[in-house]
Formats: structure tokens, C-alpha cells, sequence
């Protein structure tokens, strides 16, 4: 089945198994190298990529999905300007991440930023809760979210409501 | 490398009329909606086990609306768990805000969707208990009919797994209309002793008070996999007693759990966790209702 879609801004196409788990497209076809299997299907969020602007987990997505879609990994949103208030949050809020997490962690804060930029507490755990390891506490990575969207607002002069 | 397996067929129907067409055709097809249950069942590590035959409903818009309507919310079978909370907890009926935010996580609710939610047949999911309670309707299609069928959700009693299927083959859940009646409080409590998905108890409870008066409970209890009870009696018994509910009330409603829970002989845990599960529901009645104002 041939599937065309953007990846990182760029748009692509390859001919393959409608039912290939995306996670492996990605990493043996477009060499992705920033998302990992790990749990089983169990939703450990190492595998996270933004669907149309919307963190999932690139396991549970067969390739057929992704037909006409727009996908961003770690590697496209680094390469951004924006990137740097996710690093300079986290940094500040001394959230010194693990390189497993550290991708899908950036990538659902990008997703969290780009729809609230005054995220209500709610939206901060259910962000920091996307990702399970354990590398840092819960409330240190929201701290880093905080910090990333004042750093975000600072950029796009928006006052704090 | 992947030529050795078989590759499922994939059809992407754009209308609703075009889906039962195409499942009329393919009778052994299988609707995709998130897909997060086939998903996660699914032990291959390269390779998502699918049937021979899949109709994706990604791109059927017909299916990704919620709109109002005289009966209440209609919700399209496509909307996903993020873009229902979306809508915003004010214009949702009461209780399904809370209980769709109590459903996996984000990314996984960004992909799971309501009408996939009702169509589980392994497992009774977290909002059938509260749907149920709401008196919503879901609007099944069917491609042998070519028209509407409407079916009130079906209150299950314990019955064997293969009966409480509430789909037949090929029909599709095109959307879920709930009434937005106001209720005070909703209560939604999912326990799961030991993370054993096959242990999970499932309270949920609406009530509605006037005047320190309780003038409409309902309660719902499930154990996730072979239905969904409720004791209409004690829920007409319960209606206008005066808060707090004194100790005879209170030993009446026991004895009504105790015997409505009987199925489950050998889940003792859970039908004593279900007598404190409403005890709960009616202590944050009480903690809320002061003065007789439900605050």
C-alpha cells in the first residue's frame, strides 16, 4: 500500500504493510531514531508523536493511518526556534530529563503550548502524566511546563492571564 | 521482508452511506475508529494484527460531530475522549467530563473514541454505566435496513458475554444522544485492587437535591465484564428522604446492594467495596448540602 504523508515538514511517501505499527515505519524507513518500543502496548509514552498537532503513541497507530497526515517527531520540533523555550523551562526547573523520555516529554509540551498558552494545572498533570518514567518527579516536570510557557509568552509577547 | 504476511484490506468510505455499502460487500469486514483495543492487543512487535478486512472510519466526517438536538447532545461515534473534554465541562451532561478524564491518558484518549468505546466486546467500558444513567440513546445503522434504528442503551443484567453484545454484525454506532438534563453531583469511582484489569468495580451515581431534600438518585454498578446493575426500587425508594439519611436509610440501602450484587458470590471484596462506594456518594452529597443548598 503506498502511503504518502508529511513527516517534520517535509512531505513524504513509501510503499508498505498497511498494518506496520508506525513506530517501526518510522524508525527503520525514515530512521526516527528518537522513539522507542517498550511496554507492550501498555502506554509508557516513549513512543509519542504529534498526529495532526496531537501526542499519540506511534505503536498503537497502524501505517494505513497515516495517509495524507501530518506527523512531527523530536527530530522536526528541534530543529524549530520554539525549541528552545522547552529547553531553557525544563532547565530552569532543574528537570534534567532521561534520553528516553526526553523526546516525547518535549513533544507534549510542544502540543500543550501550541493549544494553552496559560495552562491550567489540570492540563500541566495530564500533560506530565502522558509520559511514565521516572527519571524526574511529577511535579518537577510541571514546573518545567510552567517555566516553558513563560518562556513561550515571553517569545510571543503574550501577558500571563 | 514484510511480503511473508498476509495484508489486510484497508477501505476508506468518506460517508456514512458509502461505510454500510462497503460493509454490505465485505460482510467479514471490521470497523476502524481509534483502534486503541485491537491496538493493544496486539503482541507483534512490528506488525498491528488486523482482520483480513478493515473499513477506516477516519474520514467520515458525518461521523466527528457533536451537535444539539431536542433530546440533548448528539455525539457522532468518531469524536475522540480529547475532543469531547474539548467542548468544555458546561455544555457536556453532567458527569461525563469527569469520567472521560478519569479514561487512560492523554495521548491515549487523544485516539480513543466514543463509539469504539461502546462497541468493546471483551469488556464493559467506564461510561456505560454513566450513559446508561444519563438515558442516552445510541443511533446503530444497520447496511440490511439502509435506514435508522434507534435502541435505548440496554440495561444488562448478569448474562453470559456473548449475550450482551449490543452490536450484530456490520452495524455501525453512528451516534450517541444524551439528554443534558442538570444534575447536582456526579460520582464516578473505578477501582481496580492490584491493577488486575479482570478485579475492576465501577460505581457511578447521579443525584439531584432540593431543599435538603434528595429528589433524584440513581446508582449504577458494574464489574467490567458482565453488565451493568441497577436497583430501580431503591433508587425510587431513595427520592425524597431528607439529608443526612438516617440509620434505618442507610441499612435499607446496604441490604439493597448486598442482594443486587448476589451474582458476584464470589467477588466478596467487591460487594462490600460497593456498599462503601455508595456510602461515599452519599457522604459527598451530604458534604455538599449545606443549609439545603447543594453548593
Amino acid at each position: 500500500m503506498k502511503i504518502s504523508f508529511v513527516l517534520n515538514g517535509e512531505p513524504v511517501e513509501i510503499d508498505t504493510m498497511p498494518h506496520r505499527r508506525t513506530l517501526d515505519l518510522l524508525r527503520e524507513s525514515f530512521q526516527i531514531r528518537s522513539i522507542y518500543y517498550r511496554c507492550n502496548n501498555r502506554g509508557c509514552g516513549l513512543c509519542l508523536i504529534l498526529l495532526d498537532g496531537n501526542p499519540m503513541h506511534s505503536c498503537l497507530i497502524p501505517a494505513f493511518e497515516l495517509r495524507l497526515r501530518d506527523i512531527w517527531t523530536m527530530e522536526g520540533i528541534s530543529a524549530r526556534k520554539e525549541f528552545e523555550d522547552l529547553v531553557a523551562g525544563f532547565e530552569l526547573a532543574n528537570a534534567k530529563l532521561c534520553s528516553f523520555c526526553a523526546p516525547s516529554r518535549a513533544l507534549v509540551a510542544e502540543a500543550l503550548l501550541k493549544s494553552a498558552l496559560n495552562p491550567d494545572m489540570k492540563q500541566l498533570r495530564f500533560t506530565a502524566e502522558a509520559v511514565k518514567c521516572s527519571c524526574n518527579s511529577t511535579l518537577r516536570i510541571i514546573d518545567g511546563l510552567e517555566k516553558a510557557a513563560e518562556f513561550r509568552r515571553e517569545r510571543l509577547r503574550v501577558s500571563k492571564v | 521482508m514484510y511480503q511473508k504476511y498476509n495484508s489486510p484490506r484497508v477501505f476508506f468510505p468518506r460517508t456514512i452511506s458509502e461505510t454500510l455499502e462497503m460493509v454490505e460487500r465485505e460482510s467479514n469486514a471490521v470497523f476502524w475508529a481509534g483502534g486503541t483495543e485491537l491496538s493493544c492487543r496486539s503482541m507483534r512487535k512490528d506488525l498491528i494484527d488486523l482482520p483480513k478486512t478493515v473499513i477506516s472510519l477516519c474520514l467520515v466526517e458525518e461521523l466527528a460531530r457533536a451537535s444539539r438536538s431536542e433530546y440533548g447532545l448528539d455525539i457522532g461515534a468518531m469524536m475522540t475522549f480529547e475532543r469531547l473534554l474539548r467542548i468544555g465541562k458546561s455544555t457536556l451532561p453532567t458527569g461525563l467530563h469527569e469520567t472521560i478524564n478519569s479514561i487512560g491518558n492523554l495521548p491515549l484518549r487523544n485516539r480513543a473514541t466514543i463509539g469504539g468505546h461502546l462497541a468493546l466486546q471483551t469488556r464493559i467500558g467506564d461510561l456505560h454505566p454513566l450513559l446508561e444513567l444519563l438515558d442516552a440513546k445510541i443511533e446503530i445503522r444497520s447496511p440490511s435496513r439502509g435506514g435508522r434504528k434507534r435502541s435505548q442503551i440496554k440495561k444488562i443484567p448478569i448474562m453470559l458475554l456473548e449475550e450482551k453484545n449490543l452490536l450484530n454484525s456490520g452495524e455501525l454506532i453512528s451516534k450517541i444522544s444524551i439528554p443534558t438534563d442538570n444534575w447536582d453531583i456526579a460520582f464516578h469511582r473505578r477501582i481496580l485492587p492490584g491493577n488486575d484489569e479482570n478485579k475492576v468495580l465501577i460505581f457511578t451515581a447521579l443525584a439531584s437535591v432540593e431543599g435538603g431534600v434528595l429528589s433524584e438518585c440513581r446508582m449504577a454498578f458494574s464489574d467490567g465484564c458482565t453488565g451493568i446493575l441497577r436497583d430501580r426500587e431503591i433508587e425510587a425508594h431513595m427520592t425524597g428522604q431528607k439529608l443526612p439519611l438516617g440509620y434505618r436509610e442507610l441499612k435499607i440501602l446496604d441490604e439493597a446492594i448486598i442482594e443486587l450484587t448476589a451474582p458476584w458470590k464470589t467477588r466478596s471484596y467487591d460487594r462490600k467495596t460497593s456498599m462503601a462506594c455508595a456510602r461515599d456518594f452519599l457522604k459527598r452529597i451530604e458534604d455538599n448540602n449545606i443549609n439545603g443548598m447543594i453548593l
